[in-house]
């Protein structure tokens, strides 16, 4: 009776298989992000095109005639049915060019390098910061549920959900900017950590509407796993409480918040777009809409909401393998 | 439908900083003229700086920066007169067809390179070759221009053209080197000038940019060193950081954030140069009620000015009562009982037209503008007394825009700033957008309006002028409103930005941001 495969053989075939199935999971997700941006692609330049406003005639202004704006139409590429435009269009972005501004004449990856570090920037320090007051205060009201801090917590997360993020981010220029000093007004300037100094009140701000939703998903999740056989038996054990904290109880609990985190970016940098202009950071969500929405220019409008939709697809991606790291379930399903 | 949720939102900033205290955190006074020159204040904007070539671009951060950044042979002043700028003096020949320029001696750009009568030329070929939004308005009366010699610059004209100095004095014609601008398609991001400021920083799309003061300025040196301008896009942002000291200088400022700022900051009123208006769209079918001359009067009558100058300007634009803002002597006071409120009046030619029982209608609105929506609703209520239901729909300026272009409106609460001829040219001839979007035809105003524009006479000029304004009384397209009057809202001494060459420009925001081309000259900054 032959016993199969050898020892080595053994322990590699898994691990071949965990390649395969991480270079499938890879593939799917590509295939998945080439067919979304190509839907965000299409709808975006229909919607764009279909409100009304013309990028020509704001171009020009009051003094604009028809023969003018005929000929500027032409100059900037916009002559031809929009089919033929999304068709020449499409084929520059395969090109990996994203276009170029009507109202500048720049390039959109241009506009793009110019804005995306701030917005990333913002990002980052915005789930850094919402992580860092998420887990405690979700760890807290799980473990002390029923009490006082429990209901407190309800209460204020639900107040903050409810509450306007440019009107949060005005009341807190307000207090921490304007009364207490402790923040510029707005504005940015590059480069760290100097630019920490102009991007904690936003972000702040931003963390209002994500650290409820994490905090509570954190809560539930927690308390669920706490009904778990693993975590009476840890406790039986007698572990140290850090240990027991992290390893029995936070550690499988975070899948679901991180999945979440990946899932709301898009909710995320929608925010930017608000919390951008109210404290006049020159991101890509001023950059949409100054540059792009309010002005019609079609292919900043395109490009940068092409490049949020492929940043939320690779937040997803990353956020799925994160959490297959933290709770090996999640990889099993 | 965000202006009230603005308005809410400074109302409650209001009274948050009336609660807390006096002065916590807030700079200091206001600077004294005596410390001139200023090295340096910052301006808000509402939009970022996207062109500098002025065939591509008509937005208020492009006129303003090409006004501050480049000669002309001409400068407004704030009265509509013009004085020589790059020019030493202009003759104009018997016939009114020539006017030749002299250009003052030793003139250069900020790079040290002399200013040619050769380049004066190429701005005016440059506008006619590569038709840009100005032409047809300003040097379409021009049939000529030649250099003679490297200080002469000869105008060739068409007709007489009484305005042509003012003509000069636009940012189209503002002075550039030609053998920069054929060698560089880039030169527009990087020009020099011959103006009172030198562009130092700018990326096209950034929200910062600086100018500095043009050593080389023939009418230098100037009163503020640096400027850096940046573009806010949200209204109340500009009032804090206006309040904080992050901005020194913000020129369109909600009315409502007035009694937020601090004892440092002046806020007042600054003449845009223009009116708000209700267009009507003469495009409509000709059973339509607004089709119907004496219901545009009815209307006119029915409307109450001095509320809506309250109510929704805050009591700083000032109502109308005729169909140009009041100055310039083209203006004729002609509207019926001064341009008060008389509802008798109205009902009674109300009477007169089938549509005595009155009717529904639809006012747009450019629901971007600090006020726009708030003056059509008063005039929605005002409307109401006389049996007209309104349906107020404020949209963004773009759509706005885009509907008086297609004739997609029935009625639109609008407005235009304009240079005094200007200003009726693009009302009532046809070929600009005001009257296309009107589509207002008076064969009799027209020509009134071209003969005024060629008089020779000024007086001949006025009479005209004013007879073309008694007939388009009779047509009404359009209803005059209130004066255009933005608020500003300054850190800087208003001695220093008043007091010297103030030009309005055709653009208020030109006018304003022309006032920081005052000469650093302490003995008249006091007085």
């Amino acid at each position: 009776m032959s016993s199969g495969a050898s020892p080595e053989t053994a322990r590699t075939t898994p691990s071949s298989a965990g390649v395969k199935r991480l270079l499938a999971r890879t593939l799917r997700h590509l295939s998945r992000a080439a067919l979304g941006a190509l839907g965000v692609l299409l709808v975006t330049f229909t919607l764009i095109h279909l409100i009304p406003g013309d990028p020509v005639e704001i171009l020009l202004g009051d003094a604009a005639t028809e023969e003018l704006v005929a000929k500027y139409r032409q100059i900037l590429g916009l002559e031809g049915s929009l089919p033929q435009q999304f068709a020449r269009y499409l084929a520059s972005v395969a090109q990996g060019d994203l276009g170029t501004s009507i109202q500048t004449g720049q390039s959109v990856n241009s506009v793009v390098a110019r804005t995306l570090p701030m917005t990333a920037w913002l990002i980052g320090v915005t789930v850094l910061m919402a992580l860092l007051m998420a887990l405690p205060l979700g760890v807290a009201a799980a473990l002390l549920r029923g009490t006082w801090f429990d209901h407190a917590f309800r209460v204020a997360t639900s107040v903050s959900l409810a509450t306007p993020s440019f009107y949060f981010g005005l009341l807190l220029i307000l207090l921490f900017a304007v009364r207490l000093g402790w923040a510029p007004v707005a504005g940015y300037q590059p480069g760290f950590p100097g630019n920490l100094q102009y991007l904690w009140l936003p972000a702040l701000t931003m963390s209002g509407a994500l650290v409820p939703i994490l905090a509570r998903v954190l809560q539930s999740s927690i308390a669920e796993t706490m009904e778990q056989e693993f975590v009476e038996t840890a406790i039986v054990r007698g572990l140290p409480a850090p240990v027991l904290v992290w390893r029995y109880l936070l550690r499988p609990s975070l899948a679901p918040t991180i999945s979440l985190l990946g899932y709301i970016l898009g909710q995320l940098l929608s925010a930017t777009v608000v919390v951008e202009i109210v404290f006049n950071l020159p991101g890509m969500g001023t950059a949409l809409v100054v540059e792009g929405v309010l002005l019609r220019d079609y292919p900043v409008v395109q490009g940068i909401i092409l490049i949020f939709a492929l940043i939320v697809v690779a937040v997803s991606f990353l956020s799925d393998t994160v959490s297959g790291w933290l709770d090996p379930r999640t990889r099993l399903s | 439908m965000l202006r009230p949720v603005h308005s809410a939102v400074l109302l409650c900033l209001v009274v948050l900083l009336a609660c807390g205290p006096a002065d916590d955190g807030l700079p200091g006074p206001a600077r004294e003229p005596t410390e001139l020159p200023i090295p340096s204040v910052t301006i808000s904007l509402s939009s970022k700086l996207t062109n500098l070539d002025i065939l591509g671009s008509a937005h208020q951060p492009s006129i303003v920066t090409l006004y501050l950044i480049a000669g002309q042979l001409f400068r407004l002043n704030h009265d509509w007169s013009v004085e020589p700028e790059l020019a030493e003096s202009m003759e104009v020949s018997g016939d009114g067809l020539t006017a030749a320029v002299s250009l003052k001696e030793g003139l250069v750009y900020s790079d040290g390179t002399p200013v040619t009568s050769r380049d004066v030329v190429f701005a005016y070929t440059r506008n006619r070759d590569h038709p840009g939004p100005y032409f047809s308005i300003l040097l379409e009366p021009i049939r000529q221009v030649e250099a003679p010699d490297s200080k002469t610059v000869v105008f060739h004209l068409k007709e007489p053209y009484l305005d042509l100095s003012l003509a000069l004095a636009h940012m189209a014609m503002g002075i550039h080197p030609r053998s920069r601008i054929e060698e560089d398609p880039e030169y527009f991001r990087h020009p020099v000038s011959s103006g009172p400021y030198v562009l130092k920083e700018w990326t096209p799309g950034a929200s910062k940019w600086v100018i500095e003061a043009n050593p080389n300025y023939v009418r230098g040196p100037m009163a503020i060193e640096r400027i850096e301008l940046m573009a806010v896009p949200d209204p109340t942002s500009r009032v804090l950081q206006l309040a904080a000291g992050t901005i020194d200088y913000v020129y369109d400022l909600p009315v409502t954030a007035r009694a937020s700022l601090p004892a440092e900051v002046e806020a007042y009123p600054a003449p845009h140069n223009g009116q708000y208006h209700v267009a009507f769209n003469g495009g409509l079918p000709d059973s339509h009620p607004l089709r119907n001359a004496q219901v545009r009067q009815a209307i006119s009558l029915a409307i109450d000015r001095d509320e809506i100058n309250q109510k929704a300007f805050g009591g700083i634009s000032p109502p109308a009562r005729g169909f140009q803002y009041a100055g310039p002597l083209e203006s004729l006071f002609n509207l019926p009982y001064e341009g008060k409120r008389n509802l008798a009046a109205a009902r009674e030619l109300l009477e007169e037209t089938p549509f005595r029982d009155g009717f529904s209608v639809t006012l747009q609105a450019w629901g971007q503008r600090s006020g726009w929506t708030d003056a059509a609703l008063v005039i929605a209520a005002n409307l109401a007394d006389l049996g007209i239901q309104v349906q107020v729909d404020p949209l963004e300026d773009a759509v706005a825009s885009a509907n008086l272009r297609s004739g997609g409106y029935e009625m639109q609460f609008s407005g235009l700033a304009a240079g005094p001829m200007t200003f009726f040219r693009s009302q009532w001839v046809p070929g600009s957008f005001w009257t296309e979007a009107l589509r207002y035809r008076n064969p009799e105003v027209i020509r009134l309006v071209n003969s005024a524009s060629v008089a020779t006479d000024f007086d001949r000029r006025i009479e005209l002028i004013h007879r073309a304004q008694e007939l388009a009384l009779q047509d009404m397209p359009l209803v005059p409103i209130s004066e255009r009057v933005v608020l500003v809202g300054s850190r800087i001494d208003r001695k220093i930005l008043f007091e010297a060459n103030l030009p309005p420009g055709t653009n208020p925001m030109v006018a304003t941001m022309a006032e920081l081309q005052r000469h650093a000259d302490p003995s008249s900054a006091g007085d």
